[in-house]
């Protein structure tokens, strides 16, 4: 008798555990997450990181930001390359737009300090050390002319 | 000239998101902006030169006098006519503070179309393959322009509503950022550069036919920095499968697929 009411008990909560897998909704009820405001710091990289994520050119984009960052842009590129895979081919074409804007109009980056391009230097340097792409070592070697001109002392 | 340093900065008053200590503030339509000079020569006239997208908008405009202390603030807001990149030089007696200002006004997010849906990869799959998963990709229009927000400041597209099984079954309320979502590549917490964002996957996955009300209310908006700007106030998805590998997903409005 005993072993009857655990065998139905049994069976029951098999029956219920499996009607409860058997559907599941987007979205999803019960997620619950309310939006996680981010920090000024946080949405710089964030910008920065969806711009190199973009799957079309950012040779166009309106990026006052990358402007206003010099050599910053640099440094953060290569936060961001710590915690992500290797770079695809078009994301390797969107890192040197952004190192370029952030060195268009060098009298629009905001700290002094991001005046000198030396983060971006080495940074475009392991890019080139990276690649056996001719094409791509020859724009390189063109981006540092143009950035080591755009930031000669006046 | 004054002996101490000048300095020249421009805050974003509205969105605290959108103001970099290091590198500066950019603006959506109605955020309020400070612009500050500090330590310049006193009690001296305060001018201007602005670009708007490269077209010339202000040529050594007078905007007022610094203080005794060689001080200078004016606030601002955003307006629509202020939509665009911005390059202002500022000179305080002739000379100029600071270095270029530079930054963006970009139109609030005000409405969604949908740009396309197909059904999403993966779909439902055993041994909840009767149904449908569909991925929508939405653009997100400017109020102010009617057109896609094509921008770098970070758009994170949010959803909130109830979700419905079976039979109209209550199944609770949900609120959350659209994405990511692990296993759709399409799916970010952010929304592309071009204005355009994916909501995957969507729809219902049992392991036998359903339908009758199964679905969910939904309502998206955005955030931009610490703000948020609803862009759909309110939508009823139905979801629906027939049998394996088969099921619908339709807003009644502009989504409707099915196989």
């Amino acid at each position: 008798m005993k072993t009857l009411r655990w065998t139905k008990t049994f069976v029951l909560v098999v029956l219920s555990q499996s009607i409860a897998q058997t559907q599941t909704i987007y979205p999803t009820p019960g997620r619950n997450e309310p939006h996680r405001y981010q920090s000024p710091e946080e949405l710089t990289i964030a910008r920065v990181a969806n711009l190199i994520r973009s799957p079309s050119p950012i040779t166009n984009l309106r990026a006052p930001l990358l402007q206003r960052m010099g050599d910053g842009a640099a440094v953060t590129i290569q936060n961001i390359m710590k915690t992500r895979g290797p770079l695809s081919p078009t994301e390797q074409q969107n890192v040197l737009q952004i190192l370029h804007k952030a060195f268009e109009l060098p009298g629009a980056i905001t700290k002094d300090y991001n005046r000198k391009p030396n983060a971006t230097m080495a940074l475009l340097q392991q890019l080139e050390a990276s690649t056996t792409d001719f094409a791509f070592q020859t724009q390189i070697e063109d981006l540092k002319q143009l950035i080591f001109k755009a930031t000669l002392p006046k | 000239m004054p002996i101490t340093a000048q300095t020249l900065n421009l805050f974003n008053d509205s969105n605290s998101g959108l103001n970099d200590p290091d590198y500066g503030a950019d603006f959506v339509v109605n955020d309020r902006s400070a612009l500050v000079i500090l330590g310049s020569d006193p009690n001296a006239p305060v001018t201007v030169t602005e670009y708007l997208n490269g077209n010339l908008i202000a040529d050594n405009a007078y905007m007022g006098q610094t203080t005794n202390i060689g001080n200078f603030t004016m606030y601002g807001t955003q307006t629509a006519a202020n939509i665009g990149v911005h390059t202002q030089d500022w000179f305080v007696n002739g000379n100029e503070v600071g270095g270029e200002l530079l930054f963006e006004v970009i139109p609030r997010p005000g409405t969604l179309t949908v740009d396309a849906f197909t059904v999403a990869s993966p779909n439902c799959s055993y041994p909840q393959n009767v149904g449908l998963l569909a991925d929508v990709k939405y653009n997100i229009l400017g109020i102010e322009t009617g057109t896609n927000l094509v921008t770098s400041v970070p758009l994170v597209p949010y959803e909130d509503g109830e979700a419905y099984g079976d039979n109209g079954v209550d199944l609770g309320p949900y609120h959350s950022d659209i994405g990511p979502k692990p296993g759709y590549s399409d799916s970010n917490e952010y929304a592309a550069d071009d204005g355009t964002f994916h909501d995957v996957p969507l729809g219902g996955c049992y392991g036998y036919p359903f339908g009758n009300g199964a679905g969910a209310t939904q309502t998206i908006s955005i955030y931009i920095g610490s703000n948020n700007y609803i862009v759909r106030g309110y939508q009823r998805w139905q979801f629906s499968g027939s049998s394996q590998g088969h099921g619908s997903v339709t807003n009644d409005s502009d989504v409707s697929i099915a196989q």
